[in-house]
């Protein structure tokens, strides 16, 4: 299983609460701190436990969920009247 | 030069070099720990990744507000699962094209091309999992 060293900033996903993003540095890639999205249907194990310590408070409160900017398609070629 | 794959329960891989010409020789046995031989079809090792395995290629699409570049890295939160032209709408039904019915990543993606940000219609690449 893949052994997470850090994780930091934890945040909600999503609105329903069923995943959560956070920053980790894992074992085999050193020192590169990345984005997780940790959640319980994870096929990987330590997806999941990492998502059960997160809402354990393990790496204390977990920040709301900010909903993204949704930004308009761009439709190229098209004709206006 | 010689490669044999060993008795199906064994799982070995026996790789042997003769270069008569030079007088060398080389022999070796490996434990193939990852793969399994079909005993079914005998076709040789399977290999039994899933999707979202770590170390599987997956088709997604970028939702971020940020353009990826090859080799950066972003959490699969950012990313849904599509098809080369974007999200596949029709599969979700007729008024189901909210962000609710998407079907999200998890864990740690890398980019292996470019994908512009949301809003433009060629945000979707090739991400391999990485954590």
């Amino acid at each position: 299983m893949v052994k997470i060293n850090s994780v930091s900033n934890p945040s909600w996903s999503d609105s329903t609460k069923s995943r959560v993003d956070c920053y980790i540095t894992v074992e085999h890639l050193g020192d590169e701190v990345i984005p997780f999205t940790a959640c319980s249907g994870d096929i990987e194990p330590h997806g999941r436990q990492l998502f059960q310590e997160l809402v354990d408070g393990k790496y204390g409160p977990i920040g709301d969920y900010v909903p993204p900017i949704v930004l308009q398609p761009v439709v190229e070629g098209a004709n206006t009247l | 030069m010689s490669v044999i794959l060993g008795p199906s329960s064994s799982n070995i891989l026996q790789y042997s070099n003769i270069h008569t010409q030079n007088y060398t020789a080389s022999y070796f046995v490996a434990n193939i720990s990852t793969s399994t031989y079909d005993n079914n079809s005998g076709t040789g090792p399977t290999y039994h990744y899933a999707t979202q395995d770590i170390g599987t290629y997956a088709f997604l699409k970028n939702l971020s507000s940020t353009i990826l570049q090859p080799g950066s890295t972003i959490a699969g939160s950012s990313l849904a699962y599509a098809t080369s032209y974007g999200i596949y709408w029709e599969a979700y039904g007729s008024g189901k094209t909210i962000a609710s019915y998407w079907r999200y990543a998890t864990g740690t993606w890398r980019c292996m091309g470019y994908a512009r940000n949301s809003g433009n219609p060629d945000t979707v690449s090739l991400f391999l999992r990485i954590s």
